[in-house]
């Protein structure tokens, strides 16, 4: 269980990102982030792995306060894939790139080869497994680093913009490779701008905005909520759009309801 | 939109300040000139002059702060290591005049200023060239190498890369963020550092470098290879008579050094 | 005659095993607003290279087949001249943005000043663009200072700036957020009203089906479906080959499949209100 309680964050330059923040996530949770650039999203899914420590209030992960430890002892958790892909891979094949952490864990050869295939077989990367990472085209490339996460065998994964630059098979492959983990028992935590994407695929979406959380919920419960669409900027899915202008009731969010009742 | 700002540009490059406004290149011609002058000569007295003059130019264009700074962490360092140095080496020669006890230690009047000489030419030719460097952007002296014929190909390399290691030093600090979270040891003693420092090095130049072949297509895309040519936004200012009489004059200050020099050189033997 | 012609284009990377275009042959007239859309490595970014000169003047590789520019073979084209008929903004603002200038209203000038533009003329066009553009706030600011979203703005302006009859714009909004794409799909709507030749490549369907006149699917480096937008964006067959269609084309297919079939299927969302509002 990963707990935020009453937790503010300001940076270095005395900047107050986030105000008093109360978040709690199950393990086993599909939770989508959503919200404006600014909301303090990203600032606040890195208080999750100790990037961000809080000033007030506290963070834990596991019944671990994150004040308490170094980044990396957390990470051993929290896994977190960067929206950049490149500020991450550093070696050059894919497959050094996916054995490093559990190498560098030390771990016997048979367990590296473990992981390592997992994650290849979620993140369907069999055939690029001796390239050179920038050889790779750059959505693929997303992939290898979330295979490198992956390979370490988090409890949650939080995911920074992954459908950013991706075409549609690569976003099904994303919504498949959550629905294999979650089923796996990892707790999958997503940032996100894509709603369509974060409707299809997550349980639970928290809204941010002005530095804190103004919904917690169903994507009905957010999506359907006018003020909160408006608060945080983000965009009704076309299909939910369309079930409002037409005055239709139900929270209708995907085709097939859409359909049923009309 | 401020127009006024947009159609400022018509006008010269103006900084309203006399030093800033000097042609980039006359300014480095005077300042490399008495720097120059002041190596040559190798007197401690040329060297507080210059200083005394670099001084007073930076007060004239409000960099006082970062120029003192600067020369303190070079000067401060560097006179008391030669004035130490020198006394240890040459202080107890014979005939050497004692001057003062530091710490109770006799110091000798010969070593003393030679190693002054020393630090001071040093010194001055720093201070001219910081007062340059502090007060002159980059882009007006590439410009103004534009104008004397360097092609925009070389400026542009030039002033990119300086672009460039900014922009790494920033994502530096995002990469190593990137490589804790992996669960990279970061913090601790110094062979976990060193540890640590390799996975960062790599994404820091790699990034640097994919985006190469990108901004050649950008700059190819606005026209950078069209040959036929070439209108500037901003334009230096004409430069003025009394500019390359400036120029002169330190170019003589430096052939005055060199001679006095050799001439003092051929005295003592 | 067609402004861009092709004709049986292959074209191979260096280096590389496979081709990147088999055989294409397609043409774009002038005036006319095209968006192309498929997968990822079938084809669009290197159809982009190909009609910007980059193929085969930049990147070498091996090239069969006519590709014709206002009647000349591409391979006859100065690419030095090309990029003043042709305009180029893709998708990462970071690197679209030269590192050598230090304010936004220098930077948009760039393209002017290499094209030898005299200085007042400079001026006044780029303080046209820069309020076409909405960027008039941002002139003094310094470009390498600036959100992405604010960047690729930039990136159009200096190449809007040049006045250039065609644009290809390869996926401008990839790496931006929904604010940062709705801005570019602004300028993106104000040249559609230009006359301006535009070639759009995009993943984002439902904006692609607002704004081009027709549509070209790349697959495996061969055009796939071409045609009128509305007639691609509501073929089944797009649905098996995996190119994405608008979430209103879909919805309109789901309710043929249901029996309830709409007149026309919708692919923007204003159509589709339109159409159940008529049914009642």
């Amino acid at each position: 269980m990963i707990e935020i309680k009453n937790a503010s964050f300001r940076y270095p330059n005395g900047f107050v990102a986030l105000e008093n923040i109360n978040l709690t996530i199950h393990e086993g949770e599909k939770v989508a982030i959503v919200g404006q650039n600014g909301a303090g999203k990203t600032t606040c899914v890195k208080m999750m792995n100790g990037l961000n420590r809080p000033f007030a209030g506290d963070v834990i992960v596991d019944g671990v306060n994150t004040k308490d430890v170094t980044v990396a002892t957390i990470a051993r958790k929290v896994g977190y894939v960067f929206q950049n892909p490149d500020e991450q891979i550093f070696n050059n094949t894919a497959r050094k790139e996916i054995e490093f952490m559990p190498r560098y864990y030390k771990l016997p050869e048979a367990e590296v080869k473990k992981r390592v295939d997992y994650a290849v077989e979620v993140c369907d990367l069999e055939k690029y497994m001796e390239t050179n990472p920038y050889e790779i085209p750059y959505p693929i490339r997303k992939f290898v680093a979330i295979a490198a996460v992956i390979a370490s065998n988090p409890k949650y994964i939080i995911l920074d913009e992954p459908t950013a630059g991706q075409d549609l098979h690569g976003t099904e492959v994303l919504g498949k490779m959550i629905d294999r983990l979650t089923k796996d028992g990892i707790t999958m935590i997503t940032i996100t701008h894509d709603m369509e994407f974060a409707v299809r695929n997550f349980d639970r979406i928290i809204a941010m905005a002005h530095k804190n959380i103004i919904c917690d919920g169903s994507a009905q419960d957010v999506f359907w909520n006018e003020e909160v669409v408006a608060d945080a900027k983000i965009k009704k899915p076309t299909i939910g759009e369309l079930a409002k202008r037409l005055g239709l009731d139900g929270k209708i969010l995907f085709s097939e309801e859409l359909v049923e009742k009309l | 939109m401020d127009r006024e700002f947009a159609y400022s540009y018509n006008e010269y490059v103006k900084y309203g300040n006399g030093y800033k406004d000097l042609n980039p290149i006359s300014k480095l011609t005077i300042s490399l000139c008495l720097g120059i002058a002041s190596c040559v000569v190798h007197k401690w007295q040329f060297g507080v002059v210059l200083v005394v003059i670099a001084t007073i130019f930076a007060l004239y264009t409000r960099v006082f702060r970062k120029y003192i700074r600067s020369l303190a962490v070079i000067g401060i360092p560097l006179l008391l290591l030669t004035s130490v140095i020198r006394q240890l080496q040459y202080g107890k020669v014979p005939g050497n005049t004692p001057i003062f006890k530091v710490l109770g230690w006799q110091w000798y009047k010969e070593p003393f200023i030679a190693s002054m000489d020393i630090a001071w030419y040093i010194i001055g030719f720093s201070s001219v060239l910081l007062i340059y460097f502090l007060n002159t952007e980059m882009k007006d002296l590439m410009l103004a190498l534009e104008n004397r014929g360097v092609t925009h190909v070389a400026s542009y390399i030039m002033l990119s890369s300086m672009q460039s290691v900014i922009d790494m030093k920033k994502s530096a600090d995002t990469i190593l963020e990137s490589q804790k979270a992996r669960g990279i040891e970061t913090d601790g003693n110094l062979i976990v550092r060193m540890k640590a420092f390799f996975p960062t090095l790599g994404p820091i130049f790699l990034s640097a470098m994919s985006g190469t072949e990108e901004k050649a297509i950008a700059m190819d895309a606005r026209a950078f290879s069209h040959e036929g040519g070439h209108t500037y936004l901003r334009v230096l200012r004409p430069i003025p008579a009394w500019e390359y009489i400036l120029d002169a004059i330190a170019i003589l200050i430096l052939i005055v050094s060199i001679v006095y020099t050799v001439l003092r050189a051929l005295h003592r033997i | 005659m067609a402004f861009i012609e092709l004709k049986n284009v292959s074209y191979k990377y260096p280096y590389t095993k496979n081709y990147a275009l088999h055989d294409v042959t397609c043409s774009f007239e002038k005036g006319k607003f095209y968006g192309i859309i498929g997968e990822n490595g079938g084809g669009k970014t290197t159809l982009c290279n190909l009609i910007r000169g980059l193929i085969p003047h930049f990147y070498l590789g091996k090239l069969t087949g006519e590709c014709l520019i206002e009647g000349k073979d591409i391979r006859d084209w100065d690419t030095s001249k090309l990029c003043s008929q042709i305009g180029y903004v893709f998708q990462n603002p970071f690197t679209q943005i030269s590192g050598i200038k230090s304010t936004v209203f220098e930077e948009v000038a760039i393209g002017l000043e290499n094209l030898g533009v005299p200085k007042e003329e400079m001026i006044e066009r780029v303080i046209n663009v820069c309020e076409q553009l909405d960027i008039g706030h941002l002139i003094k600011n310094n470009p390498n200072t600036l959100s992405g979203g604010q960047r690729q703005r930039v990136a159009f302006a200096s190449i809007i700036a040049m006045d250039t009859d065609t644009l290809v714009i390869d996926e401008p909004t990839s790496q931006l957020d929904p604010e940062g794409t709705a801005n570019v799909f602004k300028i993106i709507n104000t040249l559609k009203h230009s006359n301006k030749t535009i070639i759009l490549v995009e993943h984002k369907i439902d904006l692609i089906a607002e704004f081009c006149d027709e549509i070209l699917v790349m697959e495996n480096g061969t055009v796939a479906f071409s045609g009128p937008t509305h007639e691609v964006l509501t073929n089944r067959e797009l649905l098996d080959h995996r190119a994405s269609i608008p979430e209103t084309a879909r919805f309109g297919l789901a309710m043929e499949d249901a029996g309830k079939a709409l007149p026309k299927i919708p692919i923007t969302l204003d159509e589709a209100y339109d159409l159940i509002k008529e049914r009642g």
